[in-house]
């Protein structure tokens, strides 16, 4: 398991406003690794500044070696808590764009998951509901073998069964010597699938361990932990 | 890379602007169908909804390149834009390769909309007078002049129009919302017209256009700062002097807008 993400004293400010405080971290391939914390405590400037999509900031930032650039973006597959995908675009033509510019992207899986889950390719993006969006865009970020998964909230906003079906393409479909970073707030739903968990709150990391090592020292789980930290 | 850009760009933006060109082809159908036909009330309205197509489609086409520009990078669809694996510089090189393209396809649908209702009106006589008498005096290249005064000046609005989408979503102005856009643009335009216009009168390379003698057009060392003087005094003019250090702005002022607008791009970029 090597580094493949690496920050040193990142720290980000929106005006006057410091988001990120001195902020260190190393991430390594082939681990699955929960970002947890509060609304607005900073996972997503984070993950931003991971993905290249935040550049003014002070500190050190690697991904395999580089700072946040092209090369880094072809690494990272990205999913924004947000749909960025053009409301004219059908699904179909959103799998043309994928595959025109990220040489990692399979496209047959691509299809297979559109099956799997009944959604019509075809259908435009705009006339799709949220989950179904939310879906569209996971399924293609899934289909790239990347190095790196970037997932900001991938949850957020689903229903229960809706839920079950996004972690199970995030689990069938990440290659092995990757690293999935998943940021979320609903911790009940996604605390078996990891192998680290990174805790943000009062723009700073709180924690930044393995789960079996929380589980063995301090006797809790990641959501015990999660409540004891952010306590009210 | 580029290529694959400007394919999705040129698909993307081919959605909407052909849609007005279609409008304006049938609607110019109608003038030419209503002048066979010889129906007066019919051939006159055609003629004036065209002649208001003609200027509507340029203007919509920068409205709809702005929009795009805004929405494919500053707006959701930018968090997929700005994490593909290209150099930020390519994004806007596709962006304005695709406008300047629309641009000079809109300014033709323009030119052909204006002459179709002119023919509509029966004014075509006139406009073949006006031409008549360019040739008189020699200038009927002068008209010529237009299409790289064209191509400048939509560049120069291209370049302002980008760099201030890309200043406003700039952290400090994130506050201000969808304004911060119009504002810079307001405020950068105003700046740029103050320094156009005083590179214009004080650069000494000018077009002095002869207009005592047999009329003539040549280049000259001088400013326009001497020919605005004697104007003001109400003298007689014997030529005119147009400064050409204005155009000399613009062209230096393009490539730093662009340029600029593509260093925020890749230095500075934060998303909302």
């Amino acid at each position: 398991m090597g580094k493949i993400i690496e920050i040193i004293a990142l720290e980000k400010k929106y005006g006057s406003k410091k988001v990120l405080d001195n902020i260190s971290l190393t991430l390594e391939s082939g681990t699955i690794v929960g970002l947890l914390g509060p609304n607005g405590c900073g996972k997503t400037s984070l993950i931003k500044v991971m993905a290249g999509l935040i550049k003014d900031y002070n500190g050190k930032v690697l991904i395999d070696g580089n700072e946040p650039g092209e090369a880094s973006k072809a690494l990272i597959s990205y999913l924004p808590e947000k749909t960025y995908l053009s409301e004219n675009y059908r699904a179909r033509e959103a799998m043309d764009f994928f595959e025109d510019f990220y040489t990692d992207f399979d496209r047959k899986k691509a299809e297979e998951m559109f099956q799997q889950f009944k959604l019509d390719p075809n259908q435009k993006i705009k006339s799709m509901s949220k989950g179904m969006q939310e879906k569209v865009q996971l399924i293609l970020v899934m289909s790239r073998r990347a190095k790196i998964y970037l997932l900001d909230e991938p949850l957020g906003g689903l229903d229960p069964a809706s839920r079950k079906a996004m972690l199970d393409i995030i689990l069938n479909n990440y290659s092995e010597d990757s690293v999935v970073l998943i940021s979320t707030h609903l911790i009940h739903d996604v605390e078996r699938i990891f192998d680290k968990v990174i805790m943000v709150g009062d723009r700073r990391i709180l924690i930044d361990d393995t789960v079996d090592n929380i589980r063995e020292s301090k006797g809790k789980s990641v959501v015990e932990l999660f409540e004891e930290v952010f306590k009210c | 890379m580029l290529n694959k850009l400007l394919k999705h760009e040129f698909k993307d933006t081919a959605r909407i602007i052909p849609m007005f060109y279609l409008i304006s082809l049938i609607f110019a159908s109608m003038v030419l169908s209503a002048k066979t036909l010889d129906i007066d009330w019919f051939r006159m309205t055609t003629s004036f909804v065209l002649l208001l197509l003609g200027i509507a489609v340029s203007i919509v086409t920068f409205v709809v390149i702005a929009m795009r520009f805004y929405r494919n990078l500053y707006s959701n669809e930018g968090y997929l834009m700005f994490t593909l694996p290209v150099k930020p510089h390519l994004l806007l090189a596709a962006k304005g390769i695709a406008a300047f393209f629309w641009m000079l396809l809109s300014y033709g649908v323009t030119v052909c909309a204006f002459y179709i209702s002119l023919y509509g009106f029966g004014l075509t006589g006139e406009l073949s007078m006006v031409m008549d008498q360019l040739k008189i005096y020699g200038m009927e290249k002068v008209i010529y002049l237009f299409v790289p005064m064209m191509i400048l000046a939509t560049l120069y609005l291209l370049g302002q129009i980008y760099f201030a989408i890309t200043m406003a979503n700039r952290p400090a102005f994130h506050s201000m919302g969808g304004a911060a856009a119009f504002l810079v643009f307001i405020a950068t335009n105003v700046i740029l017209q103050i320094a156009e216009a005083i590179f214009a009168i004080f650069v000494p390379f000018s077009v002095e256009i002869d207009l005592v003698e047999n009329i003539g057009v040549s280049l000259t060392s001088q400013n326009m700062f001497g020919y605005l003087l004697e104007s003001m005094k109400g003298a007689e003019p014997t030529t005119i002097v147009i400064g050409f250090g204005g155009y000399i702005f613009e062209i230096i002022m393009v490539c730093i807008l662009f340029y600029v607008t593509s260093r925020i791009m890749k230095n500075k970029v934060s998303l909302r």
